[in-house]
């Protein structure tokens, strides 16, 4: 790797220093209970919001109430943005006359859009109608990283209060989500990517004469704005098929950072709120560094192992070597010379250490260990930093494992910001933890042994089944990226799919809601000598240890079969 | 939960109503101040007519496929409804594996496997130490079937072993046709289109596709190794094409960020622009 491709890395990580407790604090204040920054401008708004739709923003919600709105409007939203799907072709803002999607396919992209996944089984350019992208799949771009801010803020309220019955108001959380983070920063950097080059129109596809005399349609849309959004909100669904690697979604190396940035910002800024929130800026760090440990080993591994290249090119005289001339070498089958092999590995990282599905290079063809990390990211319930608010509330349950272990160590009572941890939680952080390797590895295990699924492979040998790993783990996890051979769209992917991303998100989310409802209940006991400090260094090893081996070791197994075995049949 | 059910159709109302007007709000200062970039970075040949956009590849072929000497070639595109790549319908890649032998040809002991996904067997009952379907000139040659296609799986292995030769396409001398998107046959594409020797390194960006298959850039070093070729092409100093290279070469964002590339069709104009000599 050349030393500039690591200082882009050093450049990512003092941005996001600086980005991240600014937002961190300024989000504190938005779900806490004083006055927040901007109440003048916003305050109004809401409060006329509210009247409309009948919500009452002083009335708390107990957890079953908060978790009943949360499901209430998720599946108004799907109903919703399937009916859109459906229909599409009766809309007006369909230029290019696209058609209807199937009955299954919209179920995919419906449950996928709103569980925060934006895995895709269609193209975006030929399969989705521009009005279906800015009045159906942005509004859900916007709305599942908001829930997922609400779980997380509730999470944390739980964690904090003191002998609280209730988390919160649902709606009142929503709203400010949207109205005072995600709406304003991508309203920011959607005229960012709209400057360097990302379209942003609603012309219809328009054919040009190119210069050697042949045709190009050249496809028109609102890009700009679904992408900032796509990255800031951890969703991933790009408009167009080939996502970040697309020109007009990053048209430069410039654009490429920035996305991996709009990535990573909100999941380390929450790491940061929840500190604020326990009113002990080190609980907070010691979560974040948890999350920036697990997000800089995939870069350190993904990085280097896609700069080194593939032998067996090496072999037929093609020149992988990591010169400025050669657009920075190493294994460029699947990516764009304006990004590089080691900036499309951190990207990979990143989109996968978040619940992104957005790529800026075809995972499929990455080297087998480059293309391990991202797979590895996912499995480990996406917590390095995680999604929007998902992230947060998967770290928080790993902590309280971590707790829970090592009060099994020394025998005590373990207690996790002067929450006692008992048997309620433990059992409900079980459910958490098992549920998502239950489904990826169930549907998995199917369908490498149906003869008809296995025939959407897109690649033979271990390289395949690593294909259908990743779907369903990406799926299960809410991650929404693909080894894109695959060709998902059959009855039986769209429909098992759907169910593993429906388990990821809502099978997660109601024991982390029946958790907060229930550490809320508790009194805070004061720490005392056998109390484990949790705002240490220490405690962050410990958090890493427990998430690589509890919850990475399931998968060793799938592991070894696929990228494990292609490395050393590929003598990488 | 009825009334549950309608508060949250009215919040999904409230946040289609956002993201509308947060469209329409971007829309108006991409097309009103921005509209270059908006309406997709459109470029013009020199009689001023749309050609296509700099921030997508496209080809510079003739009608049969064949790259045009006296332009700058972009990379290999896979992003293709069927015979038409660098199609911005159809964006994407084939996504091969990287011990696909659709990708890197048939190299003996990593990727001659069969439909099981295991490594081909000779009559000695050893893995393959040689490529059977090997021609002189590609050692990793994949052969193709009698419609073109490449044959990766169910290799026909008669007694001798393997490599049939009724199931597969063959030359007039008796080798086999191989197929030519893998990429030692680009790397040896790419070295007799250039007038490169037989075993010179070949930039990795020239033998392998981007994942959008629209990539506009290529690297440096490929844009140079072709820089002979178009002066000779158009009767040109090779001086003049070098410096217009360096014109169009866009270096790291920042100094730091990503590669440093060339863009073909900017590139490719600004050739077409010169005075005819």
């Amino acid at each position: 790797m050349t030393a500039t491709a690591w200082l882009q890395l050093l450049a990512l990580v003092a941005s996001l220093a600086v980005a991240v407790p600014l937002l961190g604090s300024y989000m504190a204040k938005v779900y806490g209970e004083k006055k927040a920054p901007g109440d003048r401008v916003f305050l109004p708004v809401e409060r006329f919001v509210y009247r409309i739709l009948g919500v009452d923003p002083e009335s708390e919600q107990r957890w079953t109430t908060y978790a009943y709105s949360l499901l209430a409007f998720s599946l108004v939203s799907v109903v919703v943005l399937y009916g859109i799907l459906r229909l599409q072709h009766h809309l007006p803002g369909n230029p290019d006359g696209i058609a209807a999607m199937n009955p299954f396919l919209a179920f995919n992209t419906a449950v996928s859009f709103v569980t925060n996944t934006n895995w895709q089984n269609y193209s975006g350019e030929s399969a989705a109608a521009q009005v279906t992208q800015f009045a159906g799949l942005l509004v859900q771009n916007f709305a599942s990283p908001a829930a997922g801010l609400c779980v997380a803020v509730a999470l944390c309220r739980g964690l904090t209060r003191r002998k609280s019955r209730t988390l919160g108001n649902f709606w009142v959380d929503l709203v400010r989500s949207m109205t005072r983070v995600l709406l304003p920063i991508a309203f920011v950097f959607a005229i960012v990517l709209l400057a360097t080059g990302a379209e942003q129109n609603l012309h219809a596809a328009r054919v040009v004469t190119t210069v050697a005399g042949q045709h190009q349609t050249i496809v028109g849309g609102a890009v700009a704005s679904q992408e900032s959004i796509k990255d800031l909100g951890t969703n991933g669904g790009g408009y167009f098929n080939a996502n970040s690697a697309h020109p007009f979604e990053s048209p430069s190396s410039f654009t490429n950072l920035l996305e991996i940035w709009l990535l990573l910002l909100i999941g380390f800024a929450l790491a940061w709120m929840f500190g604020k929130m326990a009113r002990d800026r080190r609980q907070g760090v010691a979560v974040m560094s948890a999350m920036f440990v697990l997000w800089l080993a995939g870069a350190l591994i993904a990085m280097p192992a896609e700069a080194h290249g593939n032998p067996s090119f090496t072999k037929t005289g093609v020149s992988q070597v990591t010169t400025t001339a050669n657009a920075g070498g190493g294994n460029l089958e699947g990516k764009e010379v304006r990004n590089g092999a080691p900036a499309s590995a951190l990207f990979a990282d990143s989109a996968t250490g978040t619940s992104t599905g957005a790529v800026d290079a075809s995972h499929d063809s990455l080297t087998p260990i480059g293309g391990a990390v991202p797979l590895v990211n996912m499995m480990l319930g996406e917590v390095s930093p995680g999604g929007v608010g998902a992230g947060l509330y998967g770290m928080l349950i790993f902590a309280i494992m971590a707790v829970f272990i090592a009060g099994l160590m020394v025998g005590r009572t373990p207690e996790y910001i002067g929450k006692k941890i008992q048997a309620p939680e433990m059992k409900l952080v079980v459910i958490y933890i098992l549920a998502v390797p239950l489904v990826a590895l169930g549907f998995a295990a199917v369908a490498v042994l149906v003869k008809t699924t296995l025939a959407s492979q897109g690649n033979p040998g271990p390289h395949g089944m690593s294909e259908i790993v990743y779907a369903y783990v990406s799926a299960s996890n809410n991650n929404g990226s693909a080894f894109p051979g695959l060709s998902g769209n059959t009855d039986w992917y769209n429909t098992t799919l759907g169910l593993c991303m429906l388990v990821g998100r809502f099978v997660l989310m109601i024991p982390a809601l029946a958790i907060a409802g229930s550490l809320g209940r508790k009194q805070i006991v004061p720490a005392g000598a056998g109390t484990l400090p949790t705002g240490t260094p220490l405690f962050t090893s410990l958090l890493v240890g427990v998430v690589v081996i509890v919850v990475g070791l399931t998968y060793f197994p799938v592991l070894a079969l696929g990228p494990i075995v292609e490395h050393f049949i590929g003598k990488f | 939960m009825r009334r549950m059910l309608l508060t949250g159709l009215g919040m999904v109302l409230l946040f289609t109503v956002l993201s509308i007007v947060y469209t329409f709000v971007v829309l108006g200062i991409g097309q009103g101040v921005l509209s270059h970039q908006a309406n997709g970075s459109l470029v013009t040949n020199a009689q001023g007519q749309v050609v296509g956009s700099s921030l997508l590849a496209q080809g510079f072929s003739d009608d049969k496929g064949n790259p045009l000497p006296r332009y700058f070639q972009p990379r290999p595109s896979e992003g293709s409804s069927g015979s038409n790549p660098y199609d911005p319908t159809f964006s994407g890649s084939l996504s091969l594996g990287p011990t696909n032998p659709k990708l890197i040809g048939f190299v003996p002991g990593v990727s001659i496997i069969d439909g099981n996904g295991q490594l081909v067997k000779g009559p000695d009952g050893k893995v393959l130490a040689t490529n059977p379907f090997a021609t002189p000139t590609d050692p990793y040659c994949v052969p193709v079937d009698a419609k073109g296609n490449p044959v990766t799986q169910s290799l026909s292995t008669p007694s001798s072993g393997v490599g049939d030769p009724k199931q597969y396409a063959m030359n007039s001398d008796g080798s086999y046709q191989c197929d030519p998107n893998t990429v030692p046959e680009r790397a040896l594409a790419y070295r007799a289109l250039n007038g490169l020797a037989a075993g010179a390194p070949v930039p990795v960006d020239a033998v392998t596709v981007a994942f959008s298959g629209l990539d506009p850039d290529i690297s440096i070093w490929n844009a140079q190794l072709q820089t002979a070729r178009v002066a000779q092409a158009r009767n040109l100093p090779a001086s003049t094409v070098a410096a217009l290279v360096e014109r169009y070469t866009t270096p790291r964002s920042l100094g730091i960020l990503g590669e440093p590339g060339v863009n073909v069709l900017e590139l490719n104009l600004a050739l077409d622009r010169l005075p005819k000599s």
